[in-house]
């Protein structure tokens, strides 16, 4: 599959956006993979963050996948009571991601690009497999101290 | 020392708002989950100081902050906003508020914020 003009645009623009969030809410650097496309997902992920994003001309999803240790280590950097707790953590997990898409559409907006976003669900398993119906994600991980996080983009134009 | 007032519907942004005004200092704190929760709270307790967050369901935090400061034009109220809020934002300037901290925050940022406004308190 091949990158549309609009599509590369939104999709660097978002992920500059987490890349800066990120840092700045665990005051660390972050690396970023090249962008690749792929519609299911099989790796090492256990976790995952799932957001809805619908807007006037683009509908879709942005998933965020990683190992449960890098979820309970992001959150514990925060709120280690919250890492304590296996259920505690996922709330955590949501409210983190929850402010990072917040931004990534906020800057997006600065970008005429206008989108709203879900509440994130978190979800959990061993191993994870994600599957999207019908619809091909631009994924790509981003590179911390506290771990590898992949973020999958399926957003279409409507 | 002051009574403080922590406004936000998710848990972790309560616990570290919480956890950053309490280290190495001596404050009260009371949680609140909703607008509504807040002004029923700030009521009982009369905290020296709110943090609250705008968004959120059953009466958002622009809507608690103008019934407190309609209850007691003297509350410090500090907004929790994101970014794209600043409609929402000015309007709460505009209605009193004291000071507001831009999520994603830092722990310097909230302490130093909380601490101005609780100087001010104690001055007036």
């Amino acid at each position: 599959m091949e990158l549309t003009h609009i599509d590369a645009r939104f999709i660097t623009l978002f992920l500059e956006s987490y890349q800066e969030v990120f840092g700045r809410v665990f005051d660390c650097d972050v690396c970023r993979g090249t962008v690749s496309v792929m519609s299911s997902q099989n790796g090492h992920s256990t976790v995952a963050v799932l957001t809805g994003v619908i807007g006037n001309c683009h509908t879709g999803m942005v998933v965020f996948r990683m190992k449960e240790e890098t979820a309970r280590r992001m959150v514990g950097y925060l709120d280690p009571t919250m890492a304590a707790f296996r259920e505690s953590m996922f709330e955590g997990l949501g409210e983190v991601f929850n402010i990072v898409s917040g931004n990534a559409v906020q800057h997006l907006a600065k970008n005429k690009i206008d989108l709203s976003i879900t509440t994130p669900s978190v979800v959990a398993g061993n191993p994870l497999a994600l599957h999207l119906l019908n619809q091909s994600a631009y994924s790509v991980s981003m590179l911390s101290p506290l771990g590898e996080v992949g973020i999958d983009i399926a957003i279409k134009r409507l | 020392m002051g009574k403080i007032l922590i406004v936000d519907d998710a848990k972790l942004m309560r616990n570290i708002i919480r956890n950053t005004v309490l280290e190495g200092e001596h404050h009260e704190i009371v949680e609140a989950q909703n607008g509504e929760e807040a002004v029923s709270l700030y009521k009982e307790h009369r905290p020296d100081l709110v943090t609250m967050d705008i968004t959120m369901e059953q009466c958002n935090g622009l809507e608690a902050a103008k019934r407190i400061l309609e209850f007691d034009p003297h509350a410090r109220i500090i907004m929790v906003t994101a970014v794209g809020q600043e409609k929402i934002l000015a309007e709460c300037v505009r209605a009193g508020v004291s000071d507001y901290i831009m999520k994603p925050f830092t722990k310097e940022r909230i302490a130093s914020s909380v601490s101005k406004v609780l100087q001010k308190s104690e001055m007036s």
